[in-house]
Order: structure tokens, then C-alpha cells, then sequence
């Protein structure tokens, strides 16, 4: 499933991102990579607007259109 | 000998600047902060070493905003580097470093934040570290200066790090292991702050907390620039400067050349410091005694909501709406930064990705956002009941510009070509405003406006006294009143104050003081006046950033936009 399509709270991890290159290198060098695990700190207030995630210690906003790129599963805790 | 401070937005490199320098920088608790970079100085053994604040990056291979650029274009005419990291972040900094230590310069780690770390139950072995990065690594605090002579002390055991070659992925395996060797995590219950922080990006209670920080904002700015005004200033001008003022004007013969420039006009046989127009008067009041109380509350406010780290959880909320106006959240800071100078607000919209998004920025900046110094004197004269204004007629001024901030910014994001990219912004934690820093930064922008303000506002005022002496302005005057008085309803003197703003806002709202303007003709006249050319600082900065095209392209949308206002707020007020 798509990030957007998770819920506050759960447990993601990531299996894909289709993005471009540049979309790719960005995301990661913010620590946003195949495989790492996020939980999911609140979704969007108006429809399309950004999520933001915890991801190894820190809390990153994340667009929309970057996040329904981005491919997770939901993780066990 | 130049030694680099490089390393991820926010990590707290100007504070080790700034302790390794003496060198003053303004630091805070957000991302890009410092989008330019500073230069100074420190002994190094017995020489002295250059010390570059590089602007915070996440990567030099793919820069994303035009401050990482400059990171990665720098790192060239580095000799030495020091790598700050977030120790309560280790396993995300990582990777930058891992990057730098592909680029074979001398080098050396800071784990910067490192009590946060312990206060987060995060445990990390130092010194297996540094033999699995195989350069030395100090731990620090810099806001309190704890380790910083350590540091100082192992730059000269820089070492060369030998570091093969890299793909991103592999970094990331590598980052693994070494996170995995040297951290160790204790469970602790999430504090106060870090639940306070996720409230401030949620649905439900994001909203209402923006407003009430916004609207917070709004009185307690209006509230301690009035009260320094009524308690401070006003009081030290009419009781300790203006009999000296009134002796020098009977020196003077009360009239002539000498005293029209210096003290100006005498209304009723006494000095008015707000109409008189002279060098020692009004010269000197405007700035120090109407202006810098709001300049003052403004910083310190914004110096808080900074240093407590509100500002991004703003961005988060704000950004559909920015994406609207072809911006994303992260706008919102250039913006806010605005409303105190435009030439920071300028300089800040670096941060953002594409020229299109810069160009949206400071075109809305220099046109939409009054600067502090031009919002105290519009508070001060549309909201003066002797002037028949008030709070209603001020929020008129305000209410205007915010919809041709919208409008403008629909406009552009219309009209210019490409798409408004997508919020990526790392949001820094909550914590408690460290006062020291607040006072520091409150300083640096306080003399800042002073050291600006000040000469510019008396050269203004002696120009524009010459020349009404001189009585150029007539021709002025003259060529400009059809648009004046018919399109805008006002005496055709008002053009000079226009003119005037180019030098200076807030002078030239001065100079409209002394035109007997009733409020109808106020309100228009402060927000043609607020739209108008921007002044020659912002004028400077904006050419600077967006090139002639790009300012050429503004002062259009900006002389439509502000004839408009005019022209509308006068046929239905």
C-alpha cells in the first residue's frame, strides 16, 4: 500500500519508492530508504497536504506527491 | 588554512561557530538558518585559521536548494573539516559523514548535542566510533561550550581518513553496522514536549493551536511595542530631548534654512516630533522612538517561536495552502521573516528548491509583507483615534495586503510555467527556549536595524528638506496627479512620500503624517504605500537573488498590483 493510505500511529516499513533519481537520493539522504522502518506521526489535515513520519530518531514532514511514492508494509511493533 | 563546519541543517554549527570565533551569527531552532555562509576566525597552534560556517546539508552529491549548493561547491576550499552531528540523530547524520570521508581531508567528528542524547536514554560508545570512522571523534555541547576546547584541541590530530568510494545503498548497509556497534537505546515514556509537538501537526489540534499562537503573536507584539512606546520612548523624547531641541530652535531664530532642516516645522509654535520633519525631530524619533519598540517586540517574539521550534510544525499545516500560491510549507519562514525586515526574508528564500518558487517568494515578499518598522508607523497613525482611525481601519491595512499576498500568489503559480515541488523538511524536537541564544540573536537584528535604520532615515530626511526647499517636489507633484488624485484620491504632495519610500517606509508613512490626510486618505495612502516599490536595501538583495529579469517581472506585478489596491480601497471605502 501507499504511505498515504496508513493511519496515525501505525508502523510502516518501506518495501519501494517510485520515484525518479533525484527523488530517490533526496528522500534518502534524509534518512528515507528501502527497507528502514517509519512510524507515522500524523496524517494530512486537508486532503493532499503533507505526512510527517518518525524515522530513526527524527520527525520528517513529507509531501504528498512524494509520499504516495512511496510503497510500505505495515510492520509488526 | 580554512576550516570547514560542515554538516546537516540544524545540527548546531553556528553556535560552534560562534564559540570558536567570537564571531556573532544568528542561530535558531530550524533547518537553514544560515543560507549564506559566514567566515571568521581562530587560532590555530600559533597561526591563525580561517573558520567557514558552511549552510547545512544532507548530501553533497545531489544538492537540493541553492544553500546546498553552496555546501558542496565549498567543500573545494576546505583544508580542514569539522563534521557536526546531531548525537541524538546519530544513524541519519551518518551518511554525510560517510560522504565527506570519501573527499580525503583532514577531518574530525562532533557529536554535537550530546546531553539531549543522554537525556533520550541514547548511549554511544565514542571511542569505537572513532576507530570504525577512523578519525577523532569529540562529543560536545555547543550552546553551553562544553568540550569546545577539546575540539580545538584535536584539530591539529586531524587525520586523513581513508574511506573507499561509495553507493548510496551500500552507505546505508554500512551506516547499519556501525549504528548498530556503537548506540545503545533505553526505553523512556515520550516527554511532555515531544507529545505537545505531534498535537501541533495533527488534525484535529494543529489548527487551533496555529491560531492561537498567531493570534498570540499579534497582541503580545502590539503589547510590548506600545507599552516600550508609552513607557520609554515617548516620555525620554518629550522630557529629556525636547528641551534641548526647543534651545537650539531659539538659537536658530525659530525659522530659516538651518532650522527648517534640522528641526523642521514648528506646529503651533512648539515641536511636534511626529510632524515637524526636521533632522533632530522627527529624524530621530521615528526610528528610535516609534519604530524600535515594534522592531524590538517582533524579534524577540519571532526569537522564541524560533528557538522553541513552532515554526516548522507551521509549515507542515500551512503547506497545501502554500502549494497553492506555487510555494511549498516552507515558505512560510521567508515570509514570516518578512513582516520584521525584507531583506533576511529575501536571503531566506534560498532555502527553497527551483527559481520558480524563488521568484513566487520574494516577488510576495517585497510586495505583500510590511516590515516591522513600516507595520509600527501604520499602528501609529491609521490607528490613531486623533486621526480618526483605529483598530478597525489598521485591520483594513493588514486585511488588504493579505489578500494581495493570496491573489498575487494564485496569480503567479497561474502564470509561471512548472510546478511547486514537494514538501521535504526535516522538523526539529520542541524544547525550551534557551535564553542566551534568544537575547544573542535579539542583539544581533536589534543593532542591525539600528546601524540600517537610523543614517538612512536622517540622509532621507535631509534630502527630502532640501528639496522642498528647493521646491523640486512641485514638478513631481504636478506630473504624478492625475494618478494622484483621481485613481487614488490623494493630495498630490502624497507622491513624495512615495518617493521617499523608496529610501524608507516608515519615513515616508512619517511624511504622510504631515499632509493632514483624513483616514480614508491614511488607509490608502499606508497600503499603496506598504505595496509600492520596496525600499533600496530590499531593492539591492532582490536584484542580487533574482537577477534584472526577475526584478523587472516583480516591480510589473508589483505597479499593477499596488494601483489596483489603491484604486479599490479609495472607490469603496
Amino acid at each position: 500500500m501507499q504511505l498515504t493510505e496508513s493511519a496515525v500511529g501505525q508502523q510502516a516499513r518501506i518495501i519501494e519508492i517510485t520515484g525518479g533519481h533525484q527523488m530517490l537520493a533526496r528522500l534518502a539522504h534524509m534518512g528515507i530508504h528501502k527497507g528502514i522502518k517509519l512510524s507515522i506521526i500524523s496524517m494530512p489535515i486537508i486532503k493532499r497536504g503533507p505526512i510527517v513520519v518518525s524515522v530513526s530518531g527524527a520527525q520528517v514532514a513529507i509531501g504528498h506527491g512524494m509520499a504516495a511514492k512511496i510503497v510500505v508494509e505495515i510492520a509488526d511493533r | 588554512m580554512n576550516i570547514l563546519l560542515v554538516g546537516h541543517p540544524n545540527v548546531g554549527k553556528s553556535v560552534i561557530f560562534s564559540q570558536l570565533t567570537g564571531v556573532n551569527v544568528i542561530a535558531s531552532n530550524y533547518p537553514g538558518t544560515t543560507v549564506g555562509f559566514t567566515e571568521g576566525e581562530m587560532r590555530f597552534g600559533e597561526q591563525t585559521a580561517k573558520v567557514i560556517d558552511v549552510p547545512g546539508t544532507y548530501s553533497l552529491s545531489a544538492p537540493s536548494s541553492m544553500a546546498e549548493e553552496i555546501a558542496a561547491k565549498m567543500l573545494a576550499e576546505g583544508d580542514l573539516i569539522i563534521n557536526v552531528i546531531d548525537a541524538t540523530r546519530l544513524e541519519r547524520n551518518l551518511h554525510l559523514t560517510l560522504e565527506l570521508l570519501e573527499h580525503r581531508k583532514p577531518m574530525v567528528v562532533v557529536l554535537n548535542m550530546w546531553d539531549d542524547a543522554q537525556h533520550k536514554g541514547i548511549l554511544i560508545d565514542v571511542q569505537k566510533l572513532q576507530n570504525l570512522l577512523g578519525v577523532p571523534v569529540i562529543p560536545t555541547v555547543a550552546i553551553t561550550g562544553e568540550g569546545l576546547k577539546t575540539l580545538q584541541e584535536s584539530l591539529s590530530g586531524a587525520v586523513v581518513p581513508v574511506h573507499a568510494p561509495a553507493t548510496d545503498e551500500q552507505r546505508w548497509v554500512e551506516i547499519g553496522h556501525i549504528t548498530e556497534s556503537v548506540q545503545s537505546l533505553h526505553h523512556r515514556h515520550h516527554t511532555f514536549w515531544e507529545l505537545f509537538g505531534d498535537c501541533c501537526v495533527r488534525r484535529s489540534s494543529g489548527i487551533p493551536i496555529a491560531i492561537i499562537v498567531l493570534l498570540t503573536s499579534f497582541f503580545c507584539i502590539r503589547f510590548i511595542g506600545e507599552s516600550i512606546t508609552k513607557w520609554l520612548t515617548e516620555p525620554a523624547f518629550e522630557y529629556l530631548w525636547k528641551p534641548f531641541v526647543k534651545k537650539l530652535s531659539a538659537v536658530l531664530g525659530g525659522g530659516g534654512f538651518v532650522h527648517h532642516v534640522l528641526i523642521g516645522k514648528l506646529i503651533d509654535g512648539d515641536i511636534d516630533f511626529v510632524q515637524s520633519f526636521g533632522l533632530l525631530t522627527t529624524g530621530l524619533f521615528v526610528p528610535l522612538g516609534m519604530v524600535f519598540p515594534f522592531v524590538f517586540a517582533f524579534y524577540l517574539w519571532l526569537g522564541i517561536l524560533e528557538d522553541v521550534g513552532y515554526l516548522p510544525r507551521l509549515s507542515v499545516l500551512l503547506d497545501r495552502l502554500m502549494h497553492k500560491l506555487g510555494l511549498h510549507g516552507w515558505a512560510i519562514i521567508p515570509n514570516l521573516l518578512g513582516l520584521g525586515c525584507n531583506v533576511p526574508a529575501i536571503l531566506a528564500t534560498r532555502i527553497l528548491e527551483d527559481r520558480r518558487e524563488r521568484l513566487i517568494a520574494c516577488t510576495l515578499v517585497s510586495i505583500a509583507l510590511p516590515c516591522a518598522a513600516l507595520q509600527a508607523m501604520i499602528w501609529a497613525l491609521v490607528g490613531d483615534p486623533a486621526r480618526g482611525g483605529g483598530i478597525g481601519h489598521v485591520l483594513i491595512v493588514y486585511g488588504v495586503l493579505f489578500a494581495a499576498w493570496l491573489l498575487i500568489g494564485l496569480v503567479l503559480a497561474k502564470i509561471l510555467p512548472g510546478t511547486s515541488p514537494d514538501l521535504l523538511m526535516e522538523i526539529p524536537p520542541y524544547r525550551m527556549p534557551y535564553w542566551p541564544i534568544v537575547l544573542k540573536n535579539l542583539r544581533l537584528r536589534i543593532t542591525g536595524f539600528l546601524r540600517e535604520a537610523i543614517p538612512i532615515v536622517l540622509l532621507g530626511v535631509l534630502v527630502v528638506n532640501i528639496l522642498y526647499w528647493l521646491k523640486i517636489f512641485d514638478t513631481l507633484a504636478m506630473l504624478s496627479a492625475p494618478i494622484m488624485t483621481k485613481l487614488l484620491g490623494l493630495p498630490k504632495e502624497a507622491i513624495i512620500a512615495l518617493a521617499v519610500g523608496f529610501l524608507r517606509k516608515d519615513m515616508a508613512m512619517g511624511l504622510l503624517a504631515t499632509m493632514n490626510l483624513t483616514i480614508k486618505q491614511l488607509v490608502v495612502a499606508g497600503t499603496v504605500l506598504a505595496m509600492f516599490f520596496p525600499c533600496i536595501a530590499t531593492f539591492i538583495v532582490l536584484i542580487r537573488e533574482i537577477g534584472w529579469r526577475g526584478m523587472a517581472f516583480s516591480v510589473a506585478v508589483m505597479i499593477v498590483f499596488s494601483l489596483l489596491a489603491g484604486g479599490i480601497l479609495n472607490a469603496i471605502l
